[in-house]
């Protein structure tokens, strides 16, 4: 399963998530706990981060509600809990013994051996080097809710997820993990967006509209620009796309792609379809 | 004028001030009363009577004597002589009840009439329409006298109706018949087939029983998952506001019976006649029947130690099979005469507004809704770990999965009590099952199949929850052996069913009634089976569970089993009951307990399947109001 559907999988559950804390409707805590424990089944590596969820859920109560705690705490540990029990089970079942948490592979094969290792100068450099792209979207709305909603509230923790799964997954494989993980980025920016719409200006909507399609087009240029030299794509749409966008392509190949400071080309192709 | 309170009718004075005259009410009583008239406009005797300041008999008395009226309620015998009993039935019982009268004799164009309300138009104009232009002879009488003489008159006619009245109109409907013959030969053949593929298919016959039964847990966890989501995304809606309750014109609410069947129940009567005193709906438009079996001689004296007003009614219902509430429903409900009904049990504490949200709820729905549920839930749920486990079930039912069968239109099984009907519609509908030990259920179905719709209503009634296991088992498996009554009824003609409800209500029946009772039946095989498995590794269960079936098993094991722990979980949030989060991680030994009164039910259904058992109440030592905020 290509790891940008999983990417989306997560941001649906932080929108849930958010939405839950927004609206206080039971519906949405379900949802979310459970869909996070999707993300965990699709994407063991969530596990690294899931603290960071607990400690959210143990703490973000209205005051008058203190005897909730415990009530939301387990139904949003609960589901992945269970994962990562029926992981093991099945582990079992099928010889391979009771592991607690898988962090790489099928569920149905041995783990892969991390790397448990990144070297952070680098990773802030990798990280820096993204920038251009992520700080259009995303930074606007965190800017946003730091601003308008105060750092105290539960959102701005949950808006940081993808930065920290994006922290958790260079760590676990000691590389920097790229631009795909814009793409929880940008679904997150936008779900705010949808959740947030009723408290935004009219001036602030329409910065968010110019970033967000800025945002859109320098994405599809650059998913085109990489999947027209994929071999493995080269299906009718496609063929069709890059003889039409071809000369704008192969100059944000050459310009925007190629010799762009991030993450270099055979990595991305690897996040992307691997 | 009296305390500044300006009187409605001129008579109301004179009767008032008579009352006063005669030591009956005192002014402070009397103002009292005014001032609810002015705000319910109903007449002063009535309300007089309702509130408990004045004996109906005293009341209609002194009325008799200031309109100079023959008041015969002193006297029953006197007037009785007068009876033509061809005459009574020229009108059918309803008639009378909700008009309140009886023609005695007709005789050189003077009949003689008991009324209750000397001046009701309606009432006058039916015996103009019956009798044309004829002098009347009028007769006062109290309205518990004139139920009593009319239940002498009609009595066996009303038993007979409450017994066989849907089983003649509908038979196909009641379920006095436990198998058709269709369905008996159906289950025949399956039992025959299914022996001999055991004997000669044995591995297919294994392998379709686990394939069954598994799709059958899948179908049914996943439904009520659904159900559970769009259900809590109704969580905030209420149907109705406290800023409708607010602004209702009390003048305008119809009058609303209450049937309270009870049976030895002598320990609950009386705190139920005070909880029911407690109802926010003007008094005297309240038409309050208790049911008694008449041998229940303790809860009949502990129900009349309670004082109840004098315009509240006791039905006496004569001994006949089957001896179950449904019959006796039935019973109360030919005297009822509201336009929209109710039943609470004797343990029930409805909140106060419950009735006028029901008027509400009606007013603002379309016509084919004929009946509102109110949600249920217990004041004792700390009693023990079976009432916090029960609350629990009951909060998840009610607050999350009926509002899901509403949000999505699909047949809603109706629960035991605060139900509110349309009088007329109930009617229609042939009123309760007598034969079905989950009549309320059943009713639910069968107004859905005769395209009526049913729907939720955001008030509570409070119940007590059973507290001891044998009392609890009794319970749950007549609710189970209920339910197989139902499947059976309403699957002896699946096409027309589905032609009536369509496929998505049918299949409601078919996971939620029958499905629900099957795999709690079905379930402990599988408990047994997997740990039997998991203890001996035996390999025969392994060479069944290959390839999509393994899927399929692993997947019921691990998600299935955990979604109906997560969900009752669920239940926890609307009420804050979230004390009780950390016992919905016992919800599997709870489902033991539904296993093993399913096996009873199923025997019942065989051996005894109209039998009531009888559901024991006080055995909390909680005091009501001890859990709840009433």
């Amino acid at each position: 399963m290509r790891l940008i559907f999983k990417l989306i999988i997560f941001s649906y559950a932080n929108y849930l998530l958010t939405e839950y804390f927004r609206e206080k409707e039971t519906a949405y805590l379900f949802l979310g706990s459970i869909t996070t424990a999707l993300v965990y089944l699709l994407l063991p590596e969530f596990i690294i981060i899931f603290p960071f969820y607990l400690i959210i859920f143990f703490f973000a109560l209205d005051e008058k509600e203190k005897k909730k705690r415990l009530a939301q705490l387990l139904t949003f540990s609960m589901p992945t809990l269970a994962a990562v029990f029926s992981l093991s089970y099945i582990s079992w079942v099928y010889g391979y013994g009771m592991r607690l948490i898988y962090l790489s592979g099928s569920i149905f094969d041995l783990s892969k051996e991390g790397v448990f290792s990144l070297n952070f100068k680098l990773f802030l450099v990798n990280l820096s080097k993204n920038i251009p792209i992520i700080v259009l979207i995303y930074l606007f709305i965190l800017l946003w809710l730091l601003f308008k909603k105060s750092p105290f509230r539960v959102y701005i923790y949950l808006y940081l997820s993808p930065i920290l799964l994006y922290i958790a997954y260079s760590y676990l494989y000691g590389i920097n993990a790229g631009i795909i993980f814009y793409v929880p980025m940008l679904l997150l920016s936008l779900y705010f967006f949808i959740i947030f719409s009723e408290d935004f200006s009219l001036s602030m909507q329409r910065f968010f509209y110019v970033f967000l399609l800025i945002n859109f087009v320098i994405l599809s240029l650059y998913l085109l620009a990489i999947i027209t030299i994929v071999p493995t794509f080269e299906i009718k749409l496609i063929e069709l796309l890059s003889k039409q966008l071809n000369p704008i392509l192969i100059y944000f190949r050459e310009y925007a792609v190629e010799n762009w400071p991030g993450p270099g080309i055979e990595l991305i192709r690897h996040f992307y379809f691997k | 004028m009296f305390g500044g309170v300006k009187m409605k009718y001129r008579q109301d004075s004179f009767i008032g001030e008579k009352l006063i005259e005669n030591n009956l009410i005192t002014t402070s009583d009397l103002n009292k009363a005014l001032k609810i008239q002015g705000d319910s406009g109903t007449l002063l005797g009535e309300i007089l009577i309702a509130e408990g300041m004045v004996r109906a008999i005293d009341f209609y008395r002194i009325l008799a004597e200031e309109i100079d009226l023959t008041f015969c309620s002193d006297d029953l015998k006197k007037c009785s002589r007068f009876m033509d009993i061809d005459l009574i039935k020229r009108f059918d019982l309803e008639c009378y009840i909700t008009r309140q009268f009886l023609p005695l004799k007709l005789e050189n164009n003077k009949l003689k009439l008991m009324v209750v309300k000397q001046d009701d138009e309606q009432m006058l104009k039916v015996i103009k329409r019956e009798f044309g232009e004829v002098e009347l002879e009028i007769f006062i009488i109290t309205n518990r006298d004139l139920k009593t003489i009319l239940e002498n008159i009609y009595q066996e006619e009303i038993v007979q109706e409450a017994v066989e009245g849907l089983f003649y109109r509908h038979p196909e409907e009641s379920a006095s018949r436990v198998f058709t013959k269709g369905q008996m030969s159906f289950f025949l053949f399956l039992t025959a087939a299914a022996v001999y593929s055991i004997i000669y298919y044995r591995e297919f016959s294994i392998k379709f029983f686990l394939y069954f039964f598994n799709l059958l847990f899948m179908g049914s966890i996943l439904f009520k998952f659904v159900l559970s989501i769009i259900g809590a995304l109704q969580e905030r809606n209420d149907f109705i506001s406290e800023e409708e309750i607010e602004a209702l014109d009390e003048r305008e609410l119809p009058i609303y019976s209450v049937l309270v069947p009870v049976y030895k129940e002598p320990e609950v009567v009386g705190t139920l006649i005070q909880n029911l005193k407690k109802l926010d709906y003007p008094k005297a438009k309240l038409d309050i029947l208790f049911l008694f079996e008449e041998n229940d001689l303790e809860t009949i004296n502990n129900a009349k130690e309670a004082h109840p007003p004098d315009n509240w009614n006791f039905i006496y219902i004569p001994k006949s099979h089957p001896q179950t509430k449904p019959k006796a429903c039935n019973y109360g409900l030919k005297e009822a005469r509201g336009e929209y009904l109710t039943i609470y049990d004797a343990e029930d504490i409805p909140e106060a507004d419950q009735l006028k949200k029901a008027y509400l709820a009606f007013k603002k729905s379309d016509d084919n809704v004929v009946c509102f549920q109110s949600a249920l839930n217990y004041y004792n749920r700390k009693d023990n770990l079976l009432t916090r486990l029960f609350t629990l079930e009951y909060s998840y039912w009610y607050d999350y999965m009926l509002p899901g069968l509403d949000a999505l239109k699909l047949p809603i099984p109706l629960g035991g009590t605060s139900n509110h009907f349309k009088m007329e519609k109930l009617r229609e509908l042939g009123g309760w099952d007598p034969f079905n030990v989950t009549e309320d259920a059943d009713l639910g179905i069968r107004a859905n199949a005769r395209g009526y719709k049913v729907g939720i209503l955001n008030s509570t009634t409070y119940e007590e929850a059973n507290n001891r296991i044998k009392n609890w088992i009794n319970q749950r498996s007549r609710w189970q052996k209920g339910y197989l009554q139902t499947f059976l009824v309403h699957n002896r003609h699946p096409f027309k069913f589905i032609n009536n409800v369509g496929l998505r209500g049918w299949f409601t029946l078919q996971i939620f009634i029958g499905g629900s009772v099957l795999s709690h039946l079905v379930a402990p095989f599988f408990w047994l089976l997997f740990l039997f498995w998991l203890l001996s590794g035996m390999a025969f269960a392994s060479e069944y569970h290959v390839g999509f079936l393994l899927y399929l098993s692993l997947w019921n094991l691990l998600f299935g089993n955990f979604l109906g722990i997560y969900l009752s979980i669920m239940a926890v949030f609307k009420r804050k009951y979230y004390d009780l989060v950390i016992y919905a991680l016992l919800n599997p030994f709870y489902y033991l307990l539904q296993s093993y009164s399913a096996w009873k039910a199923l025997k019942q259904l065989f051996f005894n399947p109209f039998y009531w058992e009888k559901t024991e109440h006080g055995l909390t030592d909680k005091e009501v109001g001890d859990e709840i905020d009433l």
